[in-house]
């Protein structure tokens, strides 16, 4: 008996031992199928922590570079890594961020080695076109109330002032809604944010200089140029001889401060002159865009600038002001007329190049003439197809509270302004509001050196 | 051979077959828990399969290569979202694939009769399609992992559940500014903001469930059913969904 025990103990042993064995492979198996996806998740995690990290370090300075692909960050089981480089394509500057994320694998499989996992953002310079609504700074005595519409990004760098009213219905921002402060009032109002609204997000008007300077520099570079608006001085255009070369008194002439831009459907350009509202007829001339702005920039500085017309093409037109208090010349775009893009049906495809930019130093009105009020007793509304961007001041309508009701501004673009200005009143007068933001201006179709906002934004983050 | 042997022998085969019957008791029963933990282990690792593509994909939606190109005319990365079935637009292997352009990918989980994994005797699990790139639409590959559940769920910005539904077809206006819609109202999928994810891995073949064990059913010894296996993605947002 005692060797058959001895031969039933290492008997059931052997078969304790066998099932063992297969139990810790099982085991292993499962320890290890979990481990392994716990390990990537863990990764992914580590690369999203350095990402945004640097996201951080980029919105507090945007020239931040990086300490380098050498410096680990030990973060959480890992290390991360982040190196920052600066690139271009065409005339776009971009930031290319790069995290390498470190994190060692299990032993479970007998290697635990370092396994490596790669984040790149791209970043570029925002363009305040953007916007489907930009404003630095909006009064308190101005609230969005039960149904206002804003289409595109929103932006609010104080308050976004809504009415209190509890009902369903309320005002709708229908894309990404930021502002400095949040809600005003914070409780009882009820705004649709349909992405969200995220606050504080602080963007500010540019500076005179960071707003101009680059078109100023590009419409010098291969567009149009002007700065003789001044007083007295007889370079009306400079930089097209076609124009010197038949002055006429009028060049000299000390009244005209003001330049009519009309756009053509044909890609000319009608340009006349005056101190008036009505141009004169000796000063008109015609030209081809592609050789007066072939960059598509045209740059006034001291003149008052007046557009209407139909736009074929990519065009930014900047009106800068220059001198303070009597003594400031320019910086103002009329609307004079409707000026509409030429292509509208292919805009929702993306394939339609029409854009226009309007950037002002200060307000862009819309001017109290024929073009623009009634006819015949017929409100026709007026249609603005451009980006607008004011620095100092807003889009408004001249004598907003005395011309008569004429239907809506049909605005399709964007409107950037440093404070809301009226364009009617509820009497009524003057103008009701429809406006729409062009889709392309998400998709980094934009008017040519639009003001930028000095921060990045996103364009693409793999990992 | 007295009495004393014949009872020594009958004593040593009651032992030895009561020890006989015990291990082989023990045999059966390890290998039973162990071909049941086996099977778990298989339905884990295609759980984690499915899920890793499926997460590896989803967390590419909206992404291009080429931060200046466009996702086309569709105004947002997700074309069509519904419960069981979602298209959207990315950017894989800018340089090699699809000439360096946007790629589409879809996933759809059968719901037909026709959609069943007839192969394995488990009558509950289904295909889940996966397709990249449009000329591959009529052959898509087929995921056959024992998937029994495969359910998208949306939320907005307000984190509401949605219902984004089917993009309207081309012959829809594509100028939605000048004729009084929206670009957000044009296509609804616009709308998502983060995706719950639910998948349920189901085993091929039944097994025995020692309802003793489980406290399952108090009325029968053993209960067979699948092994099961259940994933919750509780809100995956994609990164570029909020880009621009």
């Amino acid at each position: 008996m005692g060797r058959t025990a001895i031969f039933m103990v290492i008997g059931f042993s052997m078969i304790s031992l066998y099932f063992g064995s297969q139990a810790y492979d099982v085991k292993f198996e499962t320890m290890n199928n979990a481990i392994t996806y716990y390990e990537n998740v863990q990764r992914t995690s580590i690369g999203s922590a350095g990402a945004n990290f640097a996201m951080t370090k980029l919105t507090a300075d945007t020239s931040w570079k990086g300490p380098g692909i050498d410096v680990k960050y030990p973060f959480s089981g890992g290390t991360f890594a982040i190196e920052v480089r600066d690139s271009s394509y065409s005339l776009t500057q971009y930031k290319v961020v790069n995290v390498e994320t470190i994190y060692q694998g299990s032993n479970l499989d007998g290697s635990g080695t370092n396994v490596s996992e790669y984040t790149k953002i791209v970043l570029s310079p925002s363009s305040f076109s953007k916007f489907g609504y930009f404003s630095a700074s909006d009064p308190a005595s101005i609230v969005w109330v039960t149904g206002d519409t804003v289409f595109g990004p929103f932006h609010s760098n104080t308050y976004v002032y809504v009415n209190t009213n509890n009902s369903i219905d309320q005002p709708v921002f229908m894309d990404k809604a930021t502002s400095r402060y949040g809600l005003n009032p914070s409780t009882g109002s009820r705004p649709d944010f349909k992405k969200g609204h995220y606050f504080p997000v602080n963007i500010t008007m540019p500076s005179f200089t960071a707003a101009f300077q680059q078109i100023k520099n590009s419409a010098k570079f291969n567009g149009h140029y002007d700065s003789a608006g001044r007083r007295n001085s007889p370079r009306w255009f400079e930089g097209t001889p076609w124009w010197k070369s038949s002055p006429g008194t009028s060049v000299l002439d000390p009244s005209y401060d003001t330049v009519f831009l009309n756009f053509r459907s044909n890609g000319y350009l009608r340009i006349g002159l005056s101190s008036t509202n009505v141009v004169r007829a000796d000063s008109l001339k015609d030209t081809l865009l592609s050789t007066f702005a072939p960059n598509g920039i045209m740059f006034f500085e001291r003149f008052i600038v007046k557009v209407q017309g139909r736009v074929n093409g990519k065009y930014t037109i900047a009106c800068a002001s220059v001198g303070t208090g009597a003594s400031k010349r320019g910086g103002t775009i009329i609307i004079d007329s409707s000026i509409v893009y030429v292509d509208t049906t292919t805009i929702g495809a993306g394939t339609s190049d029409d854009m226009l930019g309007l950037v002002a130093s200060d307000s862009i009105a819309i001017a109290y003439n024929a073009n623009n009020n009634p006819l015949s007793g017929v409100q026709r509304g007026v249609d603005i197809h451009a980006v607008v961007f004011s620095l100092y001041n807003g889009l408004g309508a001249a004598n907003y509270n005395v011309r008569p009701a004429n239907g809506q501004i049909r605005l399709f673009g964007g409107i950037c302004q440093a404070s809301r200005k009226p364009v009617g009143t509820t009497t009524p007068t003057g103008f009701k509001k429809s406006y729409h933001h062009d889709p392309r201006l998400l998709r980094r179709i934009v008017p040519p050196s639009f003001p930028k906002t000095g921060v990045f934004e996103i364009l693409s983050w793999f990992e | 051979m007295g009495s004393q042997v014949v009872l020594d022998l009958i004593s040593a085969t009651i032992i030895f077959g009561s020890l006989l019957v015990i291990g082989m008791r023990m045999n059966a029963f390890t290998s039973e828990n162990m071909q049941r933990i086996r099977g778990d282990v298989i339905v884990q690792q295609n759980l984690v399969a499915v899920i890793t593509m499926v997460e590896y994909d989803f967390r590419k939606i909206g992404y291009i290569a080429n931060a200046d190109s466009s996702l086309g005319p569709d105004y947002g990365a997700i074309v069509e979202a519904d419960s069981s079935h979602i298209k959207f637009y990315t950017d894989y292997e800018p340089f090699t694939t699809n000439g360096g352009g946007i790629d589409s990918v879809e996933y759809r989980f059968g719901l037909t009769a026709g959609d069943l994994v007839t192969w394995t005797p488990n009558p509950n699990d289904r295909y889940l399609y996966r397709n990249y790139n449009a000329a591959e639409m009529d052959n898509p590959a087929k995921v056959s992992l024992g998937v029994t559940q495969f359910k998208l769920t949306y939320y907005d910005y307000n984190d509401s559940n949605i219902t984004p539904g089917v993009r309207p077809t081309p012959s829809s206006p594509i100028n939605p500014d000048f004729d009084g819609n929206s670009v957000y109202d044009f296509n609804p999928t616009t709308k998502i903001n983060t995706i719950q994810i639910d998948i349920e891995i189901q085993s091929w073949v039944k097994v025995e469930v020692d309802t003793a064990l489980y406290g399952l059913n108090a009325k029968a010894d053993t209960l067979t059913s699948y092994q099961t296996a259940y994933w919750r993605q509780i809100r995956l947002a994609a990164k570029n969904l909020r880009n621009r």
